[in-house]
């Protein structure tokens, strides 16, 4: 007697259905807006184990093409390592420069250069959060915060002639004043970017979806991140307070009354918290330098190392002279080595300056903040889902041109 | 307030610290290679110290630091010249490495150095203190060609695995590209037309002011 | 040409008398067609024109742009789509980020020779018809990057169409950029051709009318 064949039962979970883990590859042409690197995920199933990334698809040669140009040249460099906040690499860099000098720069400029430098951070969080919402599905926020950014633009290319990539800085100084009529211009528009960045937030914070994409996804702790060699938002948002522009202030931030927001789990969404918040700290600052404004001069007059004003280059010899020493063969900065370090938009960005006393850097390696937080990405998306694969890289600002300067 | 601090790992390691000095608000101890990795565990873990942020790791080629220079003759030719490599007596140690730390809780830094000859390139790697000493060496070591010993996957970072060379060094020409795709024949206004891609096959002696001294084939 | 075994009493086209250009000129058998005697190839070739006028207007207000965004113009990139500078109201707005599905292959920001390999393989993948634009002086000439990692121009790797100059260019640099693109497509001949002759529409040397092949010759 032939026994009864088993009953298949067909709504039973299948559950030990065979897999066989998948590599996928999220190659160096991407749709994420963020930087072009090669991502390779390993999943089983949606579930992410290891991830390798690979990148140097954005290497400029920026070391080495600023060894071969005068201290001054370099500048056009430094504004395309971070593309979305221009102005202030270009002061980190100029810092360094004048640093390894021994001058200290005017007054006047210091607050301008707080000015451009704080807009160029709002305009860098504003383009993250804007690509945030665009990679989650929320296209609006991303005009929101574009047109917010194009306001800022506008502003920017009014003070200093270009809208992206400034080269703003000059040894002691900064290139251009504001022109007349600027300030109130920028005191007009500020309360829009804030109205139209108050809009994202409506639109993004108490949202459920973005919330249960984003909370608990990609949490760090504060220690470990600090070893991964974290600074910045990434690594306020797990709670630790480092902030350069408060640890060791620069500039004229130690007269500045701003607060620094701190996260407190280290995942995705305080970092989209954060971010908003210090947009509205920059716009404090913005408008507190703008009231503490002196007049006088824009840079130096010390015809070492800033270019004589025109009259003089056209009215007398030392002018020509010294004009002509500056550009054919640039400012001769004095041997030595140092690293500034300054608070990027994405962290501590730091310049490791070398000169041989000669009028081309000898050596000049950045400190990208994006470097140490992308080398942590595997070990923030591992264990997660292929679909918060995005939310992560997203959030941690990965900008190719610092990265891989 | 470094100033302490470079007391406290004078004392610690007598033998190690072979030089310090400060530049500009900037201390820097230079240390010998062997004790390299004890050093900075030592200013990593002791609570006096405490510095728990590896900033950076970079890497300097002092081949050219007495000779390179601007203005007059060097405006037009702005590589190394052959005769002096030929020439000149190399400067020992030809390379150092400078690890940048920091401390979060104490707010004091301090730069490391080490110092490299040309011929010996090898240094141990920090990557069992650091996790993020990993993509540091490892763009220290494709930039340079420095090996860590002891490093996890010391891969080039940056540049493709077929690139020939240390971009970073100084005797490595600034414009020696190493093409992975055959160049496509295009249109030169300057050069004009010749057998390689874009006009090449005119030296550059012919359209540039004073490059009658370069190397041909390392140019485009 | 009257012992041919196909050949009907015809009335031979008139050869137009004074300066003729090239590609009026009659060849071949395929036009001894017997409709009409004087002005044969100009009516052939209104046809064609008008086709190709059509087929290049579809084309040209429906670009499906392939971003291949790297660098810093991928900001004027984001302006040039967003509600200020909206590339939309030209009809090249979705990004297809998928080269099979693209027309337009915009090559937005640096190249330097480890992605070179990856562009080629994405124009590669695209296809016809395709365009290319170098959007940005380092895709049009390699910028001032002029070292070791750069390719000086995309167009040492791939054909390009139009280039955009500007570091990065000023979004309504793009869009005139995109709008000689769109002349250029416009005036582009689209013959027309069936699939076995696709191949030989490429060579411009052979001159097709669409009438002799509706006959079959």
């Amino acid at each position: 007697m032939t026994e009864p064949a088993p009953q298949h039962d067909p709504l039973a979970l299948e559950e030990d259905l065979p897999s066989a883990p998948m590599t996928i590859n999220l190659g160096p042409s991407h749709p994420a807006m963020h930087g072009t690197v090669r991502l390779v995920v390993t999943v089983d199933g949606e579930t992410i184990t290891e991830a390798i990334p690979e990148i140097g698809f954005l290497h400029r040669g920026f070391s080495k093409s600023s060894e071969n140009s005068t201290w001054h040249q370099v500048l056009p460099y430094t504004d395309r390592l971070n593309y979305v906040s221009p102005i202030l690499n270009n002061t980190a860099y100029i810092m360094g420069v004048e640093k390894l000098i021994g001058i200290k720069c005017t007054e006047r400029a210091e607050y301008l250069r707080v000015v451009g430098g704080e807009i160029s951070r709002i305009c860098d969080h504003l383009t993250c959060i804007g690509a945030i919402g665009l990679e989650l599905g929320a296209y609006t926020v991303f005009l929101y915060a574009i047109e917010a950014r194009e306001l800022l633009w506008d502003r920017i290319a009014e003070l200093t002639g270009a809208r992206v990539t400034v080269s703003w800085t000059r040894i002691s100084g900064v290139a251009s004043d504001m022109p007349a009529g600027w300030e109130q211009h920028l005191r007009d528009c500020l309360p829009r970017v804030i109205e139209l960045t108050n809009e994202i937030d409506t639109l993004l914070t108490n949202n459920r979806i973005f919330i249960d994409r984003t909370r608990g996804i990609g949490v760090i702790s504060g220690e470990e991140a600090i070893d991964w060699g974290f600074t910045g938002p990434c690594l306020r948002a797990t709670g630790v307070n480092y902030d350069v522009r408060k640890a060791h202030p620069y500039s004229v931030y130690d007269r500045m009354d701003f607060e620094i927001p701190l996260g407190s789990r280290g995942d995705t969404y305080d970092r989209y918290i954060l971010r908003l918040a210090e947009i509205r700290q920059s716009h404090r600052i913005v408008i507190q330098a703008l009231d503490q404004m002196p007049p006088g001069p824009i840079v130096t007059d010390d015809w070492r190392y800033a270019l004589p004003p025109k009259k003089d280059v056209f009215g007398s010899i030392e002018g020509v002279m010294a004009h002509f020493k500056l550009i054919m063969e640039g400012i001769k900065v004095p041997p030595g080595e140092v690293y500034v370090y300054t608070e990027g938009a994405n962290g501590e960005l730091g310049f490791h300056i070398v000169s041989n006393g000669q009028g081309k850097p000898y050596a000049i390696q950045v400190r990208g903040p994006g470097l140490p937080i992308l080398s942590a990405l595997p070990r923030l998306i591992k264990g997660h889902a292929v679909a918060d694969l995005i939310p992560i890289f997203d959030s941690i600002n990965m900008i190719g041109g610092e990265v891989e300067q | 307030m470094s100033q302490a601090l470079v007391e406290l790992v004078r004392e610690k390691f007598p033998e190690a610290v072979t030089s310090w000095h400060s530049h500009r608000g900037d201390e820097v101890i230079t240390v010998r290679r062997e004790n390299l990795v004890e050093v900075i565990r030592f200013l990593r873990n002791d609570p006096q110290t405490d510095m728990k942020l590896l900033r950076q790791i970079a890497g300097v080629d002092l081949l050219t630091f007495k000779s390179e220079m601007t203005g007059g003759g060097a405006l037009a030719s702005i590589e190394v010249p052959e005769y002096d490599l030929r020439k000149k007596p190399h400067v020992e140690p030809r390379y150092y490495v400078a690890y940048n730390l920091y401390s979060l809780t104490k707010h004091h830094a301090l730069r490391v150095r080490v110092d490299l000859r040309s011929d010996d390139v090898k240094l141990p790697s920090i990557t069992s203190l650091y996790r993020t000493a990993d993509w540091w060496e490892r763009y220290v070591y494709d930039m340079f060609g420095f090996e860590f010993t002891g490093h996890p996957n010391l891969t080039r970072l940056l540049m493709y695995p077929e690139f020939q060379g240390h971009p970073l060094r100084k005797d490595y020409p600034v414009r020696k590209r190493q093409p992975l795709v055959p160049e496509l024949d295009f249109p030169d206004l300057i050069r004009g037309p010749g057998p390689g891609p874009g006009g090449a096959g005119v030296p550059m002696s012919q359209t540039h002011v004073g490059r009658h001294n370069v190397d041909p084939d390392a140019y485009d | 040409m009257s012992d041919h075994p196909r050949s009907l009493p015809i009335l031979k086209p008139e050869k137009p008398e004074g300066n003729v250009p090239e590609s009026q000129q009659v060849l071949g058998l395929e036009y001894e067609v017997p409709v009409l005697t004087t002005r044969l190839e100009e009516s052939i070739g209104f046809f064609e024109k008008n086709l190709s006028g059509a087929l290049g207007w579809a084309r040209k207000n429906s670009i499906f742009q392939y971003p291949f965004v790297t660098a810093c113009c991928g900001m004027e990139y984001m302006s040039a789509m967003s509600a200020r500078y909206d590339i939309a109201r030209f009809g090249a707005e979705f990004p297809r980020f998928t080269p099979r599905q693209a027309d337009l292959l915009m090559i937005v920001g640096t190249i330097n020779v480890k992605q070179s390999p990856v562009l080629k393989r994405v124009y590669d993948q695209m296809t016809e018809p395709k365009w290319v634009m170098a959007f940005g002086v380092c895709a049009s000439s390699g910028g001032f990057y002029d070292n070791y990692a750069t390719v000086q121009g995309a167009d040492r790797v791939i054909p390009v169409d139009v280039y955009v100059p500007g570091c990065p260019p000023r979004p309504e640099q793009v869009l005139d950029g995109l709008k000689i693109l769109q002349d250029k497509i416009q005036t582009q001949l689209h013959h027309a051709a069936t699939i076995e002759r696709a191949l030989d529409m490429e060579l411009e040397t052979k001159k097709r009318s669409f009438l002799g092949k509706l006959l079959g010759k």
